[in-house]
């Protein structure tokens, strides 16, 4: 009798598992949104800068981030070679079908940024591929070409204010426009090798680059990060 | 839309592949709100209880990182209601 009760619950049990499952594999994504929110979700490796100054932590940051970067690479050697199905890559563009993923293009433009640059050029790049990036293409895609440059060189300058804030208000200023014009111009020059995901982050970061050298040459004093590294709640 | 800006189309024999979309969908949603939780955290015990304007960068990058991701997820999860509701409706 007790027996008979056991099988029927692991049944019930095993059934339940199987409907959810056809439910799950029933679900069908927006590729369009799913592409937009993977841009957005970019945004939150600006955590690397908030993690405690420990040893070990330190030691996860020097490792993790190329580690992360590496195992794109192969996966997409791996799709274009044909020994993985693109199936499993959701939200590839045709143009991405023989050319490697955008996807690692912002991989490694992040994995370049957070280790060669400082993090006042590095941060509002970052955001400018993250957000505005997705917000220009939502405009272009709603509205036309004609309002995503100057929306998204607001929307680009305001990334840099924030990450410039702690500087004198002229360099602030001339590095907003200096670094929202090179997003601009990264997000819209587009090669079949380089994808805008890449540009858009290093065409600003060399520029800025250029700005953070010869600020101090013309009596600029460079900001202070606008990040430090934080506590953790556990 | 232009053919090459077109998404690659999946086989419909979902139960044999592994649906990465399924898979970090939850990730992708949740991840970026706890991160800029953890920038509005450090703001809060750092700058704002010891009176330290110079942790305000925290709160404007948690800030910019919750709002960033609403304005997409909103109609990401939007989209994936109205992609359900249309296939019981079939």
């Amino acid at each position: 009798m007790v027996k008979k009760k056991v099988k029927e619950k692991i049944n019930n049990t095993k059934k339940k598992l199987i409907d959810t499952k056809d439910k799950i594999n029933s679900l069908d994504f927006d590729a369009h949104w799913y592409r937009r929110v993977f841009h957005a979700f970019g945004a939150s490796f600006l955590f690397y800068y908030i993690l405690p100054d420990l040893d070990w932590i330190n030691a996860l940051k020097f490792w993790v981030p190329p580690i992360l970067v590496v195992i794109a690479i192969m996966l997409e050697l791996l799709r274009l070679k044909g020994l993985l199905s693109s199936d499993h890559f959701f939200g590839l563009r045709m143009y991405e079908k023989n050319r490697v993923g955008s996807y690692v293009f912002f991989a490694v433009a992040i994995l370049i940024l957070i280790r060669f640059f400082p993090q006042q050029i590095a941060i509002p790049c970052i955001l400018c591929a993250c957000l505005a990036d997705p917000v220009m293409g939502e405009i272009r895609y709603r509205f036309g070409k004609k309002s995503v440059y100057l929306i998204g060189y607001l929307l680009c300058m305001f990334f840099f204010l924030v990450a410039w804030i702690k500087a004198d208000d002229r360099l602030m200023i001339i590095a907003a426009i200096v670094g929202a014009f090179g997003a601009v111009l990264g997000e819209t020059k587009k090669f079949w090798w380089l994808d805008d995901d890449f540009m858009i982050q290093m065409v600003p970061a060399i520029l800025l680059l250029i700005v953070w050298y010869a600020a101090p040459m013309l009596g600029f004093t460079l900001p202070e990060p606008i990040i430090y590294p934080g506590l953790m709640p556990w | 839309m232009n053919e090459k800006m077109e998404y690659l189309k999946k086989d419909k024999n979902y139960t044999k592949v592994i649906r990465t979309e399924i898979l970090f969908t939850p990730f992708l949603v949740i991840f970026p709100f706890i991160v800029g939780i953890l920038f509005l955290y450090n703001w809060y015990n750092l700058g704002f209880l010891l009176n330290d304007p110079s942790y305000d960068g925290e709160l404007l990058i948690g800030i910019i990182i919750i709002i960033g991701n609403l304005i997409f997820d909103i109609p990401f999860i939007k989209s994936l209601r109205k992609l359900a509701k249309d296939k019981k409706a079939q």
